[in-house]
């Protein structure tokens, strides 16, 4: 770094200000605020100075006088309402330095979280449901189930990320090139989990719904292909509203949607950890997946090659 | 500002509390009812910590609270024991209708203790207002209390307990100090 010529490091610097927006104070080893500086007012701090910024920055009460090694308190929401992660740099000098920046990513992180807190709730809610099975189940439980199962997002992500768990007899690229994932299968892995009711491992997906694929034999006529292939979709639409259907009273509102494409694909078992677990990397894949971001609730878009 | 009431000002005693729970046991929902007087049925997972701070009176004596409103720990999310510094006490939440939140703040407590020695706390079950959903019977909460646990119940929906719970902890801290 300290062979980079002045004007990159000042570019850099520049870029770093720009998009971290970063403010600082200095306490000496006492405690006591020596020098306050940066971008104190995008975080929501007005005219901060020694003698004010404990009073303004409340993160910084009871922690003065620092001691130890240099640490980290992420995440930490301002005032109005911006998120940043605090440093607390330990100088060389016995001062320290906490360093405050926007934090990157905090709202990709918070639907994350939200999404597998929700989930984690429903999975607990429906522990209650079993444990009441032989009684009769309250009232307000059902009502609670209700509520929560009302968008039905977060079962909904869970159950067609299982449609991936294909079967392990189909790890060779050229046998799945040619085998047909049936309707019937991808209906079984969704009851299956929904019939277990997430006890399965949770996999929150924060851009929402992932596409479902099919495989496809190559020697049938593509227009064979497009409609067998949409009558697989509409039949699991058809699958997973009966399903809920014969959940009395929970049943989510479920916006489903499909889109369809063909090309080849690499196909492969690439996890350790879950063995069945296949992944498909295709552009067709790609596809087809930004069809169904496009496709409206019950809609079907295809985009098939010709070969 | 006038030298007596910036003298008053620095002799403000100012307290760091941590509250502490698994998810959606209604951390948030409890130091926005304490400090906003609000309360919302929308639930908001919390990433991170957000500060407030609300001035407590006890016994005639005025403490600032800095209430650190922390992320819930799960199987997810890991609680960061830096948040914890410098704190003076905090407040274990549990979902009296989850059971398995008990569980959560045993192991909390537990950790918090090892990292950073005794220190006050409470014991808070919240959501008194679905008592009749409550997975968690008096026996236990008489058990913890013969073991000198200090315990309130609580509901950030109607307000219930929510001053006084805070107000307990002070009491608490405030003897500790001295």
């Amino acid at each position: 770094m300290s062979l980079m010529p002045s004007s990159v490091k000042t570019y850099l610097e520049s870029i770093s200000i720009e998009r971290f927006k970063p403010a600082f104070v200095k306490a000496d080893p006492t405690g006591h605020i020596v020098l306050v500086g940066g971008d104190w007012f995008n975080l929501g701090v007005q005219d901060p100075l020694p003698e004010t910024i404990l009073e303004r920055v409340p993160l910084l009460v009871g922690l003065l006088p620092l001691q130890g090694a240099s640490f980290l308190i992420p995440d930490v929401q301002m005032k109005n309402g911006r998120i940043a992660d605090a440093h607390f740099f330990h100088e060389p000098t016995g001062d320290w330095v906490v360093f405050v920046d926007v934090t990157p990513h905090h709202v990709e992180k918070q639907q994350l979280f939200q999404l597998a807190n929700e989930l984690q709730l429903i999975k607990q809610n429906l522990g209650n449901l079993k444990i009441n099975a032989h009684g009769r189940i309250g009232k307000a439980l059902q009502q609670e189930l209700q509520r929560r199962y009302q968008d039905g997002r977060v079962a909904y992500i869970a159950a067609l990320e299982v449609t991936f768990e294909i079967d392990a007899t189909v790890k060779d690229a050229e046998t799945i090139r040619m085998a047909i994932v049936s309707i019937e299968q991808i209906s079984q892995k969704i009851e299956l989990l929904l019939g277990e009711a997430l006890a399965w491992p949770i996999y929150p997906c924060p851009s929402g719904f992932q596409a479902i694929f099919g495989l496809i034999p190559t020697e049938k006529k593509l227009e064979d292909v497009v409609q067998t292939l949409t009558e697989q979709i509409l039949a699991l639409m058809n699958d997973v509203a009966t399903y809920f259907d014969a959940k009395e009273g929970l049943r989510p509102v479920i916006h489903l949607r499909g889109g369809t494409s063909s090309g080849d694909a690499v196909v492969a078992n690439i996890t350790a950890q879950a063995q069945n677990r296949v992944t498909v990397l295709s552009k067709a894949m790609n596809r087809a997946h930004e069809l169904t971001s496009k496709a409206r609730p019950g809609q079907i878009l295809s985009k098939f090659l010709v070969h | 500002m006038p030298f007596h009431l910036k003298f008053e000002k620095e002799k403000m005693i100012q307290k760091k509390v941590c509250m502490l729970g698994s998810f959606a046991v209604g951390k948030t929902s409890l130091v926005k009812r304490f400090v906003s007087s609000i309360f919302s049925e929308e639930y908001l997972t919390t990433v991170g910590v957000k500060v407030d701070k609300r001035l407590v009176k006890v016994n005639e004596t005025e403490v600032n609270l800095m209430l650190w409103d922390l992320h819930g720990e799960d199987e997810f999310q890991k609680l960061r024991l830096s948040y914890l510094r410098g704190m003076s006490g905090y407040i274990l939440v549990v979902d009296g209708t989850r059971k398995t939140t008990l569980d959560r703040a045993f192991a909390l407590q537990r950790n918090t203790e090892a990292t950073f020695g005794p220190m006050p706390f409470i014991l808070v079950l919240n959501k008194a207002d679905l008592k009749q959903e409550w997975q968690i019977g008096d026996d236990v909460l008489e058990g913890l209390r013969a073991k000198g646990w200090l315990i309130k119940k609580t509901s950030a929906l109607t307000g219930e307990g929510v001053p006084e719970m805070f107000e307990s902890l002070t009491e608490r801290i405030l003897i500790e100090a001295t």
